[in-house]
């Protein structure tokens, strides 16, 4: 197809994309009128992360909402369930480095996710997927952007699928490799056809972070750190644990 | 962060320090930092040593940023008032882990499954 004809297809799907998105923010915004919509309630300010521009719980102010009083547990908010929000921006152009790139991959891959998980969007989706598509610098991209929204899986599906390798997956060691051989355990515990799983690249990533992240759950260490000198089984079972915890392994 | 330093600090100042190490660490997270994660995070738990250490426990100044827009927040805000306040903790953390937001949900269903183990108890 013609690189004027793709950019062309590719401009309209993303505002097709906005125009849905304009429409539920404003039945959204009919909805909100009807149950005593506040004009003045404060917005995230931007430099807020993902939810910069998103309507605040009260509270806004520079800081969050930490402004005014400091009164105990009479401030504490009932949570509410996480929105999926709308879908992140996909440049047309190829981002010039690694980086923006890769955050562009991790964005959309988590949206998607969220949104399949949450089985609310079903337009949206369709539309935002198809913009992936036709998104032609993504290139092999796409794929691990469709990996992370893979449901989780039963341990045995996980193991065999270890012998078919394919795009957006990585075999993944439910015991740390690199940690477990530090302290002893041999190579063929480790490599063991029990301990590899294939799941998607991204995940991988994420899980791996998390083992290296200071956690105040692990007494202010990293889940590493904790695990040095323990035992296979307490190993396993945090990598088990982690596999469900992350979206990966089904309960 | 010098301790010294905190101690010249008034609660309201070290609750703002506290959101805006969550949010840098929020960015660290979405570039894969983890250096740079673990040094906001050493900064942080400095900060929560100093709430918890003012008279009355003051990590209870923490507890409004259950509200905050950044997800990140409050999941460091639920994690590091569990002592506090264990049931809206709780109930925060489950809600995070549900979310499907990652990395958020993995840690806080990880922190949650840490605390039934008696892995981590919060003091």
């Amino acid at each position: 197809m013609h690189t004027d004809t793709v950019r062309a297809q590719l401009h309209r799907l993303n505002w097709l994309l906005r125009a849905r998105v304009v429409e539920a923010k404003l039945r959204d915004l009919k909805h909100a009128v009807k149950a005593g919509f506040d004009p003045n309630q404060p917005r995230v300010p931007a430099g807020s992360g993902r939810t910069s521009g998103q309507w605040a719980d009260g509270g806004g102010g520079s800081g969050g909402a930490n402004d005014g009083e400091l009164s105990p547990e009479s401030q504490i908010a009932a949570p509410k369930e996480e929105p999926v929000g709308d879908p992140p921006e996909i440049p047309t152009e190829r981002p010039s480095t690694a980086r923006a790139r890769t955050r562009v991959i991790k964005e959309a891959a988590k949206w998607l996710a969220r949104a399949t998980l949450k089985q609310t969007l079903g337009r949206q989706i369709g539309t935002f997927v198809a913009i992936l598509e036709a998104t032609g610098w993504l290139e092999t991209g796409i794929h691990y952007i469709h990996a992370f929204a893979d449901p989780p899986k039963s341990l045995e599906e996980l193991q065999k699928a270890v012998s078919t390798p394919a795009i957006g997956y990585d075999v993944h060691h439910i015991v740390e490799q690199t940690s477990a051989e530090q302290d002893g355990f041999p190579r063929s515990m480790v490599d063991s056809p029990e301990n590899l799983v294939r799941i998607p690249t991204l995940k991988h990533w994420l899980i791996t972070g998390w083992y290296m992240m200071k956690l105040e759950a692990y007494g202010w260490r990293s889940p590493r750190n904790y695990l040095r000198g323990m035992s296979w089984e307490e190993r396993a079972r945090i990598g088990r644990d982690a596999l469900i915890r992350f979206g990966v392994l089904k309960p | 962060m010098k301790a010294a330093k905190l101690q010249d600090m008034g609660t309201e100042e070290l609750v703002d320090s506290f959101v805006n190490i969550c949010l840098a660490q929020d960015e660290a997270l979405l570039d894969d930092e983890v250096v740079k994660f673990n040094r906001l995070f050493d900064k942080m738990h400095a900060i929560v040593e100093e709430l918890r250490a003012r008279a009355g426990d003051q990590r209870r100044a923490l507890l409004p940023l259950y509200k905050h827009s950044n997800l990140q927040v409050r999941l460091k805000a639920a994690t590091n008032t569990f002592a506090v306040a264990p049931d809206e903790a709780q109930r925060l953390l489950r809600m995070i882990a549900d979310s499907g937001e990652y990395p958020q949900a993995g840690e806080a269903g990880m922190t949650l499954v840490n605390i039934e183990r008696g892995i981590f108890k919060p003091v």
